[in-house]
Formats: structure tokens, sequence, C-alpha cells
């Protein structure tokens, strides 16, 4: 226990405050070991240390030892795994600690890499980094449910992840979303069940903010070459993911606990001042065609982001009010089909969007009192300006002067809502 | 979850687990000890892998087929019949889209890069070869002195061929392994 809590206590029981029984009940409560904290710590250095082995074996079989015969570098790149199955089956059988078992599947899971990457390396078979990561979690993806383990649920999102920006990313790269989508939704009814245990815990803060990250970062699974495409698919993916953080089981969470909300609201005004340069329509149009399957995969996006919001909505918040930004992917899917045939009024619907956006957002502020909703409308019309110098020829002198009066009307807006605030107090 | 199902799973788990890797070291090993040996004349290079380390990836002479038929598209995948001369050296002996039933010789499934003046060419399935990580720098120096002294034609790597399965054992410089000859 502090000894600021101990002076705290004594001053308090001195004043009055508190009766020295209740002042002895707090000091015992300090200084009792707390074992479940204990044993999460334990856990954790159990996974780091089971990722840090895991790891290392991979760096030093992939060293490849050219004196070693074939077989004795075989029974080495098997003996791991062997090693991780034998442990990960005495932890279920024996029904040991979270500890054992937490750290049995995460050496196991590095063990399969390892084997699978060294069996190669020893038959020097050409294979891909994408074929590579997806046997590898194919053959992981029990770890999910056998355990419970939530590390494996880390790992398996991340490393799919990884294998959707292998295959996504990069020139002439082809869809290839029939493996990303089945893999990451196997690890959905785990991360359900954490999120339906009574106690918040730090693991689920983070999966709400993995499982967001890894959709962004994985879009490009869908899209085979359409730029136009890409972005209305990613419009609508963050409408989806908006959507979903505005589910009533984050109705009372902060932002840093949201982070469906967070990707959905930074994604769809980022992407909206891109669309807002009319050069970026022009560019989609002249440069890329749209494939069959990029419009199923944006059908499909677009049906799952009306859902969301649909349930979000309607369903479960009867009578509260919907935000402009919940209904962009929306609005963005008519301005988007204007812009397959006139891209200057696009761009300019989605400048309209983005101002009306601002305003709204200032008013709200405005009306209650809320220092970041007034500054995130002021921003989002002083960033369309901005943008805007880009598009039309106007002097440096002109410029200038638009930026200070953009600058104090910050100041003003802010400096009259405190004085507004501080008149209500 | 019932502890049956989680016995059961994680046996499916560890078979697959298993299964997979033994698979592929029992087909390895079966065209090591059975397959054909052919010599493809090549040249090294060296980059790395993040899981694998280092290898040196084999940039072959024999890279392109000569053909009149042009409707070839790029990353189509297609089988490639081998040949042998006299000195074990592979020879093309026809390109195909499908496997040809009524060809009794050795294959390789190569993917087409592009087709240009009456030649489709072609990326041969065995281009990385896994070294020790501080040779494969040296191999590649060693390679480069070894073109200098115009003896290419000492420069092939050794695979062996049987079925589906290829396996590439050895690159030779100079009539020896390249690993032994890094050392010297």
């Amino acid at each position: 226990m502090s000894s600021k809590i101990t002076r705290d206590l004594s001053e308090l029981v001195t004043n009055g405050i508190i009766s020295k029984e209740i002042a002895q009940n707090i000091i015992a409560y300090y200084e009792t070991p707390k074992t479940e904290n204990s044993n999460k710590l334990f856990i954790i250095f159990g996974i780091l240390g089971a990722t840090l082995i895991g790891l290392g074996f991979i760096l030093i079989m992939a060293h490849n030892w050219d004196e070693l015969p074939r077989f004795v570098k075989l029974i080495l790149v098997f003996l791991p795994m062997l090693i991780g199955q034998v442990g990960l089956g005495f932890s279920i059988v024996k029904n040991k600690s979270m500890l054992w078992k937490e750290t049995a599947s995460v050496f196991l899971f590095f063990a399969v890499g390892a084997c699978i990457a060294l069996v190669s390396q020893i038959y020097h078979i050409s294979g891909s980094l994408e074929s590579f990561l997806l046997a590898w979690i194919f053959l992981c993806t029990p770890l999910l449910y056998l355990t419970k383990s939530k590390a494996i649920i880390f790992l398996h999102v991340g490393f799919c992840t990884y294998y959707a920006i292998v295959t996504g990313f990069g020139f002439l790269a082809e869809t290839s979303p029939l493996f990303y989508f089945p893999l990451f939704a196997i690890a959905i009814p785990r991360y359900l069940e954490l999120i339906k245990q009574k106690t918040p815990s730090a693991t689920t803060t983070l999966l709400h903010w993995l499982f967001p990250i890894s959709l962004v970062l994985s879009l490009p699974v869908c899209v085979a070459q359409s730029a136009q495409m890409t972005y209305f698919m990613y419009m609508c993916l963050f409408g989806f993911l908006l959507n979903i953080g505005q589910l009533p089981y984050f109705r009372n969470k902060s932002l840093a606990q949201n982070g469906y909300k967070v990707a959905g609201i930074v994604g769809s005004i980022i992407l909206l001042f891109i669309l807002s340069f009319h050069d970026i329509w022009g560019f989609a149009n002249a440069f890329s065609n749209i494939v069959a399957q990029e419009i199923v995969h944006a059908f499909i996006i677009f049906v799952f982001a009306s859902l969301a919001f649909f349930v979000s909505s309607s369903y479960f918040q009867k009578g509260k009010q919907i935000r402009l930004l919940q209904v962009v992917f929306l609005i963005f899917t008519g301005i988007f089909f204007i812009g397959l045939y006139n891209t200057g009024t696009a761009a300019l619907l989605v400048n309209v969007l983005l101002f009306i956006l601002g305003i709204l957002y200032i008013k709200t502020g405005a009306s209650k009192l809320h220092f970041g909703y007034l500054n995130f409308g002021m921003f989002i019309i002083a960033a369309l300006i901005m943008c805007r110098f880009y598009d039309t020829d106007i002097s440096f002198a002109v410029r200038g002067i638009i930026f200070l009066l953009l600058g104090a009307g910050f100041f003003t807006a802010n400096y009259f809502m405190h004085k507004k605030q501080q008149l209500q107090k | 979850m019932k502890k049956t199902y989680i016995y059961l799973i994680f046996a499916v788990m560890v078979i697959a687990q298993i299964g997979l890797s033994a698979q592929i070291v029992y087909e390895y090993e079966t065209t090591i000890t059975s397959g054909n040996v052919y010599k493809f004349k090549t040249a090294p290079v060296d980059p790395y892998d993040p899981f694998r380390g280092k290898y040196i990836v084999l940039d072959f002479e024999m890279d392109f087929f000569k053909t009149d038929s042009n409707n070839w598209n790029p990353y189509e995948k297609a089988y490639l019949y081998l040949t042998k001369d006299e000195n074990d050296f592979a020879v093309i002996d026809t390109l195909s889209r499908r496997k040809l039933r009524d060809n009794p010789n050795d294959y390789v499934e190569v993917e087409i890069g592009s087709y240009y003046s009456g030649q489709i060419h072609f990326n041969l399935p065995f281009d990385k070869y896994y070294m020790e990580e501080s040779k494969a720098y040296d191999a590649e120096l060693l390679y480069r002195s070894t073109q200098r002294s115009d003896d290419l034609e000492d420069v092939y790597a050794v695979v062996h061929i049987q079925n589906d399965t290829h396996v590439l054992t050895d690159v030779v410089i100079d009539g020896m392994s390249i690993k032994d000859a890094v050392k010297k």
C-alpha cells in the first residue's frame, strides 16, 4: 500500500471523516495479496515467454544448419510441435490452470508455423508466403476453441490480417476473400463469448480495436483493380463499423474502448476528404474497370452495413436521434452512382456533405456545450476550406487571410462556449 | 463445450498438424530416392524469407518455349514436359495447358510469364535454394566470379522429379555442391 494512502487515512481518522475501524478495513484490503492480478501477470509472462521461445526457435532453424544431416533437421523441426501438442494435451486432460493452457497454445501455434516453414526450407519448396500463412492459420484454428485461450484470438486475427495484406495488396493482386473472411469469422463466437462476460477486461477492449482494424486493413482482398469500387467498399465498411460502434453494448463506453466508432468516424471523414477532390473521381473512372466479382463483394458489404444501421438505429434504440455519419454510407451510395456518369457533380456533392457534417457537429457542440463536437465540426469546415485551396487558383495573400480567419474562428468559438459553460454553472 | 468434443477436436488437430507435415516429408523423400534426376543450367542471386531464412534465387537458362500459338495469359499454369540430353541436362519436350496422358516423360507445373516473338516465357517452380545464412551472399559472389571466368556451363541445379512432385536437392558450381564451394 502506498504511503500516500496511509497518510491520508490517518488524516481522515484524525478529522473524524472515517472511523478507526473503517481505516483498518481499508488497510487490510490493500494488504491482502491480489491473487487474481498476480495470476494474470503470470499468464501474460507465460504467453510472452512462449512467443519468444517459438520465434527464437524459428530464427535458430532459419539459420539452416548445413552441417546437420536431413533426418536430424527433420527431428529438430518436428520435436517442438510434438512437445507443444503433448503440453497442450496434458493441460486439457488434467484441466490445468489458464497459465498452462495459454502458454501451451501459444507455443504450439509458433511450433506449427516453424514446422511448416522449416520442412519447406529443408526441401527447398518455392511455395508463396500466402500459401504458407494459410496452412499455418488453418492448422491452428482449432486452438481457438480447445482451451479458451485469449492470446490465440489475437494471434489468429493478427495472422489472418497478415495473410490478407500479403494477398490483397500489390500490383495485379487478385481478389481472395474466400479464405480471409471465413477464417476471420471463426474467431467471432470466441469474441462474443468474451463480450458476454460481465466483468469488462482489457483483453476485450483490445479486441474492440483489433477486429475493426483487421477489417480495415484486409478489405483490399475484395478488390481486383477498380479504384472507385475500393472507395465504395471502404465507405460501406466504415458505415458498418460506425453502426456497430453505436450498438447498445457500446453506449456507455468511452472512445478509447470503442474502436469501431473511432475507425468508422475517422475512416468516413478521411475518405470523404479524399473524394472531395475532383481529380480523384476523374482518375478512378479513367484508369480502372469494374470486375463482376467486385460488384458482388461491394453488394455484400453494403448489405452488412445496412443491417448494422438497421439494428443500431431502429431496433434497439427507438427514439434515439440518428446521426448523419451513421447514414453517410447510404448517401454516398447515391453519390457513387452519380460519379459513374458525372464526376464533377459527385465531387461537389461530397463537398456539400462534408460541409453539412461540419455544421451539424458545430450545432450539436453548441447546443450540448460539448467542446469535442464543436471543435470536430470546426475542424471539418476548416479542412474543407484548406482542401479547396488545391483545386482553385487563389493568391497566397488571400490564403493567408483565410487561415488567420479560421484560427480566429476557432479561438472565438471556444471562448464563447467556455463563457456559456461558466454562466450555466 | 463438452469434454468429448474437446478431445475430438484436439485429436483431429494433432493428426492434421503431424499428418500434413509428415505427408510433405514422405512425398519429397520418395521423390529424392526414386525420382529421375535432371540438371538445369542456372544463375543464383541472394535474398531472404522472414520465416525460412536465407536462400538464393535461381535464374534458369531454360525459361521459354518456342511456339506459334500466342493465346497464353500471364500467371496461367501449364505443364512443361522434359527429356534429358547425354549429360543429364534437362531439355524441353513440350509445353501444354493440360496433363498429357500419352506423354511418358516427366513434367513440372510452370507459371506462364509472357509471350513475344514466338516464345512463351515461363517460371520454373524450384527457383529457391535455402542456404546457411552466412553462405548465401558468398554463393552469389562465387557465382559471379564463375561467370566472369566463362565457366557458366558448370553452374546447374539438381532436381529430382516424380509424378507431381519435384525436389531441388543441390546447386553445383564447377563440379562441386555450392555449400562446399562456398567453404573453400
